[in-house]
C-alpha cells in the first residue's frame, strides 16, 4: 500500500503553461504521488517502457496517465494505441486532458481505450476543480490490478 | 376462313331458295293444268258417249214412227227406208258405244241391256213390216204392240245416261277436290316467295347499310392517318422502290424544299442533304433486303442553310396494292438535344471542379476548426489562469483597480471562449452530414418548453401549443430549432407580467409544413428583421437580453439545410413571430 501511494501521476502535455496549471491543481489537492511531467508523445511512451532518457528509472508504472491529444512528433491518439496494444501497459489507466469538445476526438479516445476524457476548461476554478478531481480519483480511490 | 364458309353457305341457301321460289310453280301448275285438260275430256267424253246413246234411241224410235205410218197406210219408199234405219244402223252405233265405255264395266253391262232390247225391238219390228208385206195389218199391229212393251228400250237409255252424268260428277268432283289443293299449293308458293323476297330485301338492304359504314369508318381512318402524319413535326416520307417519294409530312417537305405534289428522287432531293453514298446504300439494303436502319447518326445541311443533327431510321413497308415493297424513312432533329447535351456535359464538368474545390474548401475549413478546438483555447486559458494566479501572488497587495482588471481579464477570456465554443458549433452545423429519420415535433417541442422553463420557474408564462406533426429531418439540429427559438420567445418576454407564447404549425398546398412561434415580449424593429439571423448580429443590448447573437444563425443554417427557410414579423414591445418551413419530404426517399 506504502509502494503504491509512491507511484506517479504521468502527465503528457506540450504547453508549458498548461502543465504549469495542471502541475498547481495537483499539488493543491495534496497527493503524496509525485507527478511526472513530460513534453510529447514520444517522450511519453520512453518514460513509461523506461527507456532513453528514463532508461533505468526506479519508479513503477504511473498510476494515471494524463494526456494531451495533440502535442509534438507523436499525438495523444498514438500514445494510447501503443499503450493499449503494450502487454505491459494496457492495465495503465489513460485520461485524455483536451481543449477539443469535438465529437470525434470523444469518440476515437473512447474507441482506442481511453478511461476517462476531461475537457480543459478555460474557467480557472474549473481546470484546477477538475484537475484536483482527477488526481484523487485516480491516485487515490481507483483500484488497479496489481 | 370463317367468313368465306359463312358466304358458301348463304349462298347455297339463296340458290335453294331460287329453286323453290321457280320450279315449284312450275311443277304445280303443270299438273293443274293436266288434270284440266284431262277433266274437260271426260266432259267431252261423256257428253259423246250420252248424244250417241240418244242417236241411237232416236235413230229406233224413228224407225218405229216409219213403221206406224206405214201400218196406217201412210208411207212412201223413203218412210220404208226409214223404218228399216234402225235394222241398219243400230248394230254400228251400239260397236262405237261399247268401244268407248270399254273401261266401264257397268255401262257394258247397261250396253248389253240396251242391245238385247234394241235387238228384239228390230226382229219383232221387221216381222211387222214384213206381216204387212203379206197384208197381215193386225199381225203387224200386234207385232209392233210387242216391240213396244217387251223391248222397251228408254229404260236402258236413261240408266246409260245416268250413269255417265254420275260418272262425270264424280269425276268432276275429283278433278275440283285437285284443283283446290293446286290452288292452296300456289298460295303457298306466292306466300312463300313474298317472304322469300322480303328476306332478299333485308339481308341485302342491311349488307348495304354495313358496307356503308365499314366504308365511312374506313375513310375516316385514312383521313385521321393523314391529319396524324401531317400533323406530325418530325419529318417522315414514304418512298418506292426508286428512292422516289410517294407521301411525304409537312415536316419533311418544309425540311428539304419538297413539293408535297410531285415525286421526286431523294438522292436530288434538299440540295444534296440526301447525297451521302453511305446511306443510301443502307436505305437500298433496306428495301431490298429488309435490313434494318436505326438511328444513323449524319449532320445535314437542310434547305434553310442550317447544319442540323438528325437521326435517320428507316424500315421497308409492304403495299396493298403493288408488289414492290416502299421505304418509310424518318428524320429526328437532335440538334437541339446534341447542343443541349454538351452544355450539360461542360455544366457537370465545371460542376465537378466546384465540387472538388468545395470539398477542399470543406476540408480546409476542417482542419481550421479542429484547429481552434485544439489551439485556440489554450492561450485563453492561460490569460485566465496566470491573470488569476497573478491576483492570488498579490495577495493583500491587490487593490480594487487591479482586482477589477484582472477580473476583467478572466472574463474576457472566458467569454472569448464561448465565443470560439459558438463559432465551432455554427460551422459543425454547417458541414456534418444530416442523419435523416422520423422525428416527432411535437415531444421535441414538450422537451425545449420544458429546458427553457427550467431556469424561470417563478415567472407567469401562458403556452398555447397546436398538435404538432410528424417530421422527417436530424433530431438533433431540430432540436436545437425548438430550443432556440422557445428559449428566445422565454428570454424576450422577461419583462411581460404574462408571457404568452404561442407554437402553431399549418401546411400549405405542396405539403410544406409551416411552424410559427409567436410571443407577446419585446418583439424589434422590422427595419432590421434582415440582421436577426446573422452570425454574432443582436438586435438588444446585452445589459436588457444577455445572449452572443448565434442562436437564431444556428436556426437558420439548419432549416436551410433541410431545405426550408425561416422569417420573422414583429414590432418594437408588441412581441416577434418566428417562422420557418420544411419541405415535404417523400418518407422513402428520406430514408435513403
Amino acid at each position: 500500500m506504502n509502494q503504491r501511494t509512491l507511484r506517479t501521476i504521468l502527465l503528457a502535455e506540450d504547453s508549458p503553461a498548461d502543465a504549469e496549471m495542471a502541475m498547481d491543481a495537483l499539488t493543491d489537492a495534496h497527493l503524496a504521488n509525485p507527478v511526472v511531467h513530460v513534453e510529447d508523445g514520444v517522450d511519453c511512451l520512453d518514460y513509461l517502457c523506461s527507456r532513453g532518457a528514463w532508461e533505468g528509472r526506479d519508479t513503477g508504472d504511473p498510476v494515471v496517465v494524463l494526456l494531451d491529444i495533440k502535442m509534438p512528433r507523436m499525438n495523444g491518439f498514438e500514445v494510447l494505441t501503443q499503450m493499449r496494444a503494450d502487454e505491459r501497459l494496457r492495465r495503465i489507466p489513460v485520461v485524455i486532458l483536451s481543449s477539443s469538445r469535438e465529437e470525434s476526438d470523444l469518440a476515437r479516445s473512447w474507441d482506442l481505450g481511453a478511461n476517462a476524457y476531461v475537457i480543459k476548461p478555460v474557467d480557472v476554478d474549473q481546470f484546477f476543480e477538475a484537475v484536483r478531481t482527477l488526481g484523487q480519483f485516480w491516485a487515490v480511490l481507483n483500484q488497479a490490478p496489481e | 376462313m370463317k367468313v368465306r364458309d359463312v358466304i358458301r353457305w348463304r349462298m347455297a341457301g339463296l340458290l335453294l331458295a331460287v329453286l323453290v321460289i321457280v320450279a315449284l310453280p312450275y311443277v304445280v301448275t303443270l299438273s293443274n293444268t293436266r288434270g284440266t285438260q284431262q277433266a274437260v275430256g271426260w266432259v267431252i267424253h261423256s257428253n259423246t258417249i250420252k248424244a250417241l246413246t240418244y242417236q241411237i234411241a232416236y235413230v229406233v224410235r224413228d224407225s218405229d214412227a216409219a213403221a206406224y205410218r206405214l201400218l196406217a197406210g201412210d208411207g212412201n219408199d223413203l218412210t220404208r227406208q226409214r223404218a228399216q234405219r234402225a235394222s241398219r244402223e243400230a248394230s254400228g252405233l251400239l260397236r262405237q258405244l261399247r268401244a268407248m265405255t270399254s273401261d266401264n264395266a257397268d255401262q257394258q253391262i247397261q250396253i248389253g241391256a240396251l242391245e238385247n232390247n234394241i235387238n228384239g225391238h228390230i226382229t219383232l219390228m221387221n216381222q211387222a213390216l214384213s206381216r204387212l208385206q203379206q197384208e197381215d195389218s193386225a199381225g203387224a199391229r200386234q207385232s209392233m204392240r210387242d216391240a213396244g212393251d217387251l223391248f222397251r228400250i228408254n229404260a236402258p237409255i236413261t240408266s246409260i245416261v245416268q250413269n255417265e252424268d254420275n260418272l262425270l260428277r264424280s269425276r268432276q268432283t275429283t278433278a275440283g277436290q285437285q284443283s283446290f289443293n293446286t290452288t292452296a299449293v300456289l298460295a303457298a308458293t306466292a306466300l312463300a316467295q313474298l317472304v322469300l323476297l322480303i328476306i332478299i330485301v333485308i339481308a341485302s338492304e342491311r349488307q348495304i347499310g354495313r358496307r356503308r359504314v365499314a366504308e365511312t369508318r374506313e375513310s375516316r381512318a385514312e383521313l385521321r392517318s393523314q391529319l396524324i402524319l401531317q400533323a406530325v413535326r418530325e419529318p417522315i416520307a414514304l418512298f418506292d422502290e426508286n428512292l422516289h417519294s410517294l407521301v411525304a409530312n409537312t415536316a419533311f417537305c418544309e425540311l428539304y424544299g419538297l413539293d408535297p405534289q410531285s415525286s421526286q428522287a431523294l438522292a436530288q432531293m434538299g440540295d444534296g442533304a440526301w447525297s451521302d453514298s453511305v446511306l443510301l446504300q443502307r436505305l437500298t439494303d433496306v428495301l431490298l433486303r429488309d435490313r434494318e436502319l436505326w438511328d444513323y447518326d449524319m449532320i445535314q445541311r437542310t434547305v434553310d442553310g442550317i447544319d442540323r443533327h438528325v437521326v435517320i431510321n428507316a424500315r421497308r413497308l409492304q403495299r396493298e396494292d403493288v408488289s414492290m415493297p416502299a421505304l418509310l424513312l424518318t428524320v429526328s432533329d437532335v440538334t437541339a438535344r446534341a447542343l443541349v447535351e454538351q452544355q450539360v456535359n461542360e455544366l457537370n464538368r465545371q460542376l465537378e471542379g466546384k465540387v472538388t474545390q468545395v470539398s477542399e474548401v470543406n476540408r480546409e475549413l476542417e482542419a481550421f476548426s479542429y484547429s481552434v478546438s485544439h489551439d485556440l483555447r489554450a492561450p485563453l486559458r492561460h490569460i485566465a489562469g496566470f491573470a488569476r494566479k497573478l491576483e492570488q501572488h498579490l495577495g493583500d497587495r491587490i487593490d480594487d483597480k487591479a482586482g477589477h482588471h484582472i477580473q476583467v481579464i478572466v472574463s474576457s477570456a472566458q467569454r472569448m471562449a464561448l465565443l470560439i465554443d459558438d463559432l465551432l458549433v455554427f460551422s459543425r452545423l454547417g458541414r456534418g452530414a444530416l442523419r435523416l429519420q422520423a422525428v416527432d415535433m411535437q415531444s421535441l417541442v414538450d422537451e425545449a418548453r420544458a429546458l427553457s422553463e427550467s431556469g424561470v420557474a417563478d415567472r407567469r408564462i401562458v403556452w398555447t401549443v397546436s398538435p404538432l406533426p410528424m417530421v422527417i429531418g436530424d433530431e438533433n439540429m431540430l432540436r436545437t430549432v425548438w430550443q432556440n427559438l422557445l428559449g428566445n420567445a422565454v428570454k424576450y418576454t422577461g419583462h411581460c407580467e404574462v408571457a404568452r407564447i404561442e407554437v402553431s404549425t399549418q401546411q400549405n398546398r405542396n405539403g410544406d409544413y409551416e411552424f410559427t412561434v409567436a410571443d407577446n415580449g419585446a418583439g424589434f424593429d422590422m427595419q432590421y428583421a434582415d440582421k436577426l439571423f446573422g452570425v454574432f448580429q443582436r438586435l438588444h443590448r446585452p445589459s436588457e437580453f444577455p445572449g452572443n447573437g448565434i442562436g437564431l444563425a444556428n436556426v437558420r443554417r439548419i432549416v436551410v439545410r433541410h431545405g426550408g427557410r425561416v422569417w420573422a414579423e414583429g414590432e418594437l414591445g408588441q412581441g416577434a413571430r418566428f417562422h420557418f418551413s420544411l419541405p415535404a419530404v417523400d418518407m422513402a426517399t428520406a430514408r435513403t
